[in-house]
């Protein structure tokens, strides 16, 4: 909290003024200032399934069902960013068309209502993801794909598929290492894109992704030590596939039990699948992280518990008089004579602009090289005259 | 420095393979064999294992029922060829149940001509003198439902055992049962072409070659008016009986081809889910897995695998879908008497589970290997085990050749010791000692030999006898069809002419060394050394191509043909090296092994004449079939065997017999003088 309180910050912030009496001011301040010590004010949620392929049924299940869960804690889907590489419920070998299941007894379909896969099928790619991460999108990227972070935005990272010792496959093609996540993490920070990163990886030999971590508030969670398998929980005998992954499984047992209010904290999520029932040794790493994890609610980075910052202090707002008082010439922003342009949206589809950008740029335009080669052209024709 | 780019080395080198020739020689042949049957030992081999992740084998539950259908249609179809005993095909009433599943279905005819003169059609058409058959083939396409029709897996059935004219009614049976239990699900991400054959081998290949746009001048046939996308794989079934004790698998496909292990692994594995036994020819895998009797048993399996491999005919339709890259297994359902059996339900849910792993899949099958043998179902030997001791085989041949070619020129008689020594010295003490009596011979030799530079051994006397024999290997690869057409005229019956004509250019070559030998090509020791050599390096080399396209063959006639044409050398014990010639010639080579093939298959022993006439029986149409395979479906093994290791044999067959003239006679002579 110290550490941002000079900075000048933006973003969504909700300011309440409470009232309090007199009498009992400090009391009140610290015993409600105890619920709101997390420092953030949004959630965001960044969850990638790198695999494809039917066999991998199990990776899409594991991250729909993460992506329910802290849907039902309260992250809405405009601060989810859900990648998806393979589409299961319109796979043709499904026997459930339309439908993935992480359980065999099919009690849950992840796959129900108004899921949003914002990256899917070759669009979920080590670049995009980076990208992602980090904000470096090109400009036409609808906001829905953004992780329009700040730095009061805690970010839960979930990341399932097949990996190795330091890194993590994407699709067939190419995978991601320790190191790039490392780094993308510091250009977060370095962006003050995050406040708080919880990163969490289902995989084989998962904690080598976040053994290279370097920025600070950052946990890392993952499913399997070094040198062991992450492997599956079951299989469901009428789709005919492993259905989900162990440590993701019990995970969202775990899960299940949190509510937004609930008071469990990540000192309980570490202790989710222990070695007997997991077979993996999940493994925490949270040295780059300041606060006590016996204190941080769950629902900082599963839900989206709406901060409040109390003050004691009068805040008189005052009144915007520019907008109203100020036209024509007499602002002081157009001293120069400058018209003030009109606001309109932003255009929807990025081709209209570039359209207009043509347009507005002069017809002819002469690249440098070219001017010299004319030059040049010019000064041999004249001296070839004068001899 | 490589070892032969240094001349130190190389010197060395080459000076350890002229010493220690004929010990590294047997050495390494004997290593090579013993190494190779010993990987039928269990220790020695690997269990099999799937590489391909996508198959997902048995994880989803069997829900095939509907074997009452199976037995219904199976016993509908047997009334119907009860009626009309070895008529056709009855397509409308086989195109009637695939219709009343609801399946697109159709029909496709066709013609092959069989390049033999029929006996009867001859005198009354003119034109039409060749065999042909024509028949129907029905398939039935089930499309999958989500996807489009980009991909095809085959349940293909033939309508009869030609072999043995048994009716394969419950496969039949069993096809359609599994039609309308595949037709109900929505899961199905290739489309089912179910398939019947009629004419088995030459059905099946109008069918594959008219889907995929192949022809062949033989065969006409009409267009396929429904099509599916590129077929992944296909399951061959075969079923004796309605109740069977165990499913048969088999693999070997045209021209040796095998299917990918992992679809073999895939049934097999199927298959023990739902307790069926599986055997590969007829032998079970052996219980305690170790052990002598283990090992016996192992190798026997190996043995007759490799049999049939050489072979290079397919043992079940399944095998020409191989050469279109289709990876395919015949399952025959074999009934044994005094063994448990079971019905339709298991075989259903087997062939079932098979369909299902092979709907998961995402790509051609490609992970797993190509190139193997198997001593029992659940355990292989990968080309990367069996290349090492066929390599010392060809070793032994490879070594002989340095040697060889190392001596050439020298006047020691090194490399071609002991024997060939006397020989050398009783052709000089006859010419000094008997003086007169052979002095016109002799001297007509050395004059012979002192026209030409006889320090090397001449190059160009490979020539006529290089071509020599390839021209005898090109007549006889000819000689059947020019056969039957002559037969023809003389009216002689086609098959046998055929025979006579495959047969009759190995004899008639027999006596080429005595033309040869007249045609006076003067050979020095040295020149039959570089006969020797060339030889010997070009049955390496036809070995080893083999071997990478057969290996079975390749490693067959390499076992046998190695040891003998690396011992023979003219001259001395002629009678002995001939028969030993004989017996590694191509046609010795075919009796050998189906010996050996019926010795491992056949129980019962009727005594010496019988089993001769019995092993000529089988030796003849293996001929026939050899030759007629060629033509009809494309099998190169007559063919390699004519063009290839004939004409090399001969060569061996003409050094054997070759006389040698006067060898390096002046230098000793002069030694012995001086």
């Amino acid at each position: 909290m110290a550490a941002h309180s000079g900075r000048n910050w933006a973003g969504l912030m909700f300011l309440c003024l409470l009232f309090v009496s007199v009498a009992a001011s400090s009391n009140v301040e610290d015993q409600v200032g105890g619920f709101f010590k997390s420092g953030h004010t949004n959630n965001w949620a960044v969850l990638v399934c790198t695999s494809r392929f039917w066999f991998n049924y199990r990776h899409i299940a594991n991250t729909l069902s993460v992506y329910r869960s802290v849907k039902r804690l309260g992250i809405p889907d405009s601060q989810i960013i859900l990648m998806l590489a393979d589409d299961m419920a319109c796979n043709p070998r499904n026997p459930r068309p339309a439908t993935v299941f992480n359980n065999a007894n099919q009690h849950i379909n992840v796959y129900g209502d108004n899921v949003e896969v914002d990256y899917r099928g070759y669009e979920v790619t080590v670049e995009n993801f980076i990208r992602v991460l980090t904000g470096r999108l090109p400009p036409s990227t609808p906001r829905s794909k953004r992780l329009l972070t700040d730095d009061r935005s805690n970010v839960l990272v979930y990341m399932t598929g097949h990996g190795g010792e330091g890194f993590l496959k994407f699709q067939d093609a190419e995978e991601i290492s320790n190191v790039e996540l490392a780094d993308a993490f510091q250009q977060m920070w370095q962006k003050n894109r995050y406040h708080e990163i919880l990163f969490m990886i289902d995989t084989c030999q998962a904690v080598s992704m976040y053994h290279k971590f370097y920025s600070p508030n950052v946990i890392g969670i993952g499913s399997a030590q070094v040198g062991e398998d992450s492997l599956s929980h079951h299989v469901d005998p009428s789709i005919g596939v492993y259905i989900i992954d162990r440590y993701t499984y019990y995970l969202l047992e775990f899960l299940e039990t949190v509510t937004p209010d609930s008071k469990k904290t990540l000192a309980d999520l570490f202790r989710v699948c222990p070695k007997r029932v997991c077979v993996s040794t999940p493994g925490v790493r949270t040295d780059l992280f300041t606060r006590d994890p016996n204190t941080v609610l769950i629902t900082d980075f599963f839900g989206s518990v709406r901060n409040v910052e109390i003050t004691t202090e009068t805040i008189t707002l005052k009144r915007n008089v520019t907008a109203q008082s100020c036209s024509g010439s007499s602002c002081p922003g157009s001293r120069r004579g400058k018209r003030r342009k009109k606001l309109a949206y932003a255009n929807q589809f990025p081709v209209e602009a570039a359209y207009e950008e043509e347009v507005t740029k002069p017809q002819w335009h002469f690249p440098m090289y070219f001017v010299a080669a004319l030059s040049v052209f010019c000064i041999t024709v004249v001296s070839a005259f004068r001899i | 420095m490589g070892l032969l780019s240094d001349p130190k080395s190389r010197e060395r080198f080459s000076r350890i393979a002229a010493k220690y020739n004929s010990p590294l020689c047997v050495l390494a042949y004997v290593v090579g064999v013993v190494w190779f049957l010993a990987l039928a030992y269990k220790p020695f081999n690997h269990r099999t294992y799937f590489s391909e992740n996508a198959l997902l084998p048995g994880l989803v539950e069997g829900k095939f029922r509907t074997e009452n259908v199976a037995t219904r249609i199976s016993q509908a179809m047997k009334d119907i060829k009860d009626v009309n005993k070895d008529g056709p095909m009855p397509v409308a009433w086989i195109v009637n149940q695939f219709r009343g599943l609801g399946l697109d279905t159709y029909t496709q005819e066709y013609i092959q001509t069989i390049p033999v003169p029929s006996a009867r059609q001859s005198e009354e058409q003119g034109k039409e003198m060749f065999v042909q058959l024509n028949g129907t083939n029905v398939y039935a396409i089930l499309r999958a439902p989500r996807t489009a029709s980009t991909e095809a897996i085959v349940l293909s059935a033939p309508y009869k055992h030609y072999l043995n004219m048994d009716h394969n009614n419950h496969a039949f049976g069993l096809m359609i049962a599994l039609a309308s239990h595949f037709r109900k699900s929505s899961y199905w991400s290739k489309d089912i072409i179910f398939l019947l054959v009629d004419y088995d081998e030459i059905g099946m290949e109008a069918w594959l070659q008219e889907y995929h746009y192949t022809k062949s001048p033989l065969l006409k046939s009409s267009p396929l008016h429904g099509r599916s996308g590129s077929i992944q794989a296909a399951i061959n079934l075969e079923l004796h009986s309605d109740q069977v004790s165990h499913f048969n698998v088999k693999l070997e496909g045209l021209n040796g081809l095998l299917p990918n292990l992992d679809l073999v692994n895939l049934v097999v594995q199927l298959c023990g889910r739902e307790r069926i036994t599986v055997k590969l020819h007829q032998q079970r895998d052996p219980f305690p897995s170790e052990g002598w009797p283990a090992f016996q048993q192992n190798l026997k399996t190996m043995s007759l695998m490799m049999l049939h491999q050489a072979t290079g005919m397919p043992n079940g339709l399944h095998g020409l879908f191989l050469r279109y890259h289709i990876e395919a297994v015949t399952l025959e359902g074999v009934l044994e008497p005094g063994r448990s059996s079971t019905g339709f339900y298991r075989m259903g849910r087997v062939l079932e589970g098979v369909f299902r792993s092979l709907n998961n899949l995402l790509e051609r099958f490609h992970q797993s290997f190509f190139f193997y043998l198997l001593p029992a179902s659940d355990r292989y030997v990968s080309i990367g085990m069996y290349m090492p001791p066929f390599g010392l085989i060809l070793l032994v041949t490879a070594l002989k050749a340095i040697a060889l070619y190392i001596s050439i020129g020298t006047p020691d008689p090194d490399p071609w010791d002991g024997a060939e020594n006397v020989v050398i010295e009783h052709i000089q003490s006859r010419k000094t000692g008997d003086g007169q009596g052979d002095n016109t011979d002799s001297k007509r030799g050395v004059t012979k030999i002192r026209t030409q530079n006889y320090s090397d051994g001449d190059v160009w006397s490979l020539v006529p006898v290089v071509s020599c024999c390839q021209v005898a290997g090109f007549i006889a690869s000819i000689s059947p069809m020019v056969m039957t057409g002559l037969g023809h005229l003389f009216g002689t019956r086609p098959y046998q002419a055929l025979i006579t004509g495959a047969t009759g250019m190995f004899f008639a070559s027999l006596f080429m060394p005595k033309c040869i030998t007249r045609n006076r090509l003067a050979c020095t020791v040295n020149t039959l050394r570089l006969w020797k050599c060339a030889a010997l390096v070009l049955q390496a080399i036809i070995l080893a191509a083999t071997a990478a396209a057969n290996f079975s063959l390749g490693m067959l006639l390499a076992v046998t043909m190695v040891p003998v044409c690396a011992m023979v050398r003219p001259g001395k014990l002629r009678f002995l090296q001939a028969v030993l010639m004989l017996l590694v010639s191509p046609l010795g080579l075919l009796i050998i092994y189906t010996g050996l093939y019926l010795l491992l298959t056949e129980t019962e022993y009727h005594g010496v004449v019988p089993s001769a006439m019995h092993l000529c029986t089988i030796v003849y149409y293996n001929i026939l079939s050899g030759v007629i395979h060629g033509y009809v479906l494309g099998t190169w093994q007559y063919t390699l065997l004519a063009l290839a290791v004939f004409p090399n044999w001969l060569f061996f067959w003409c050094i054997v017999f070759k006389k040698r003239d006067v060898p390096v006679v002046e230098n000793k002579e002069e030694k012995k003088t001086s």
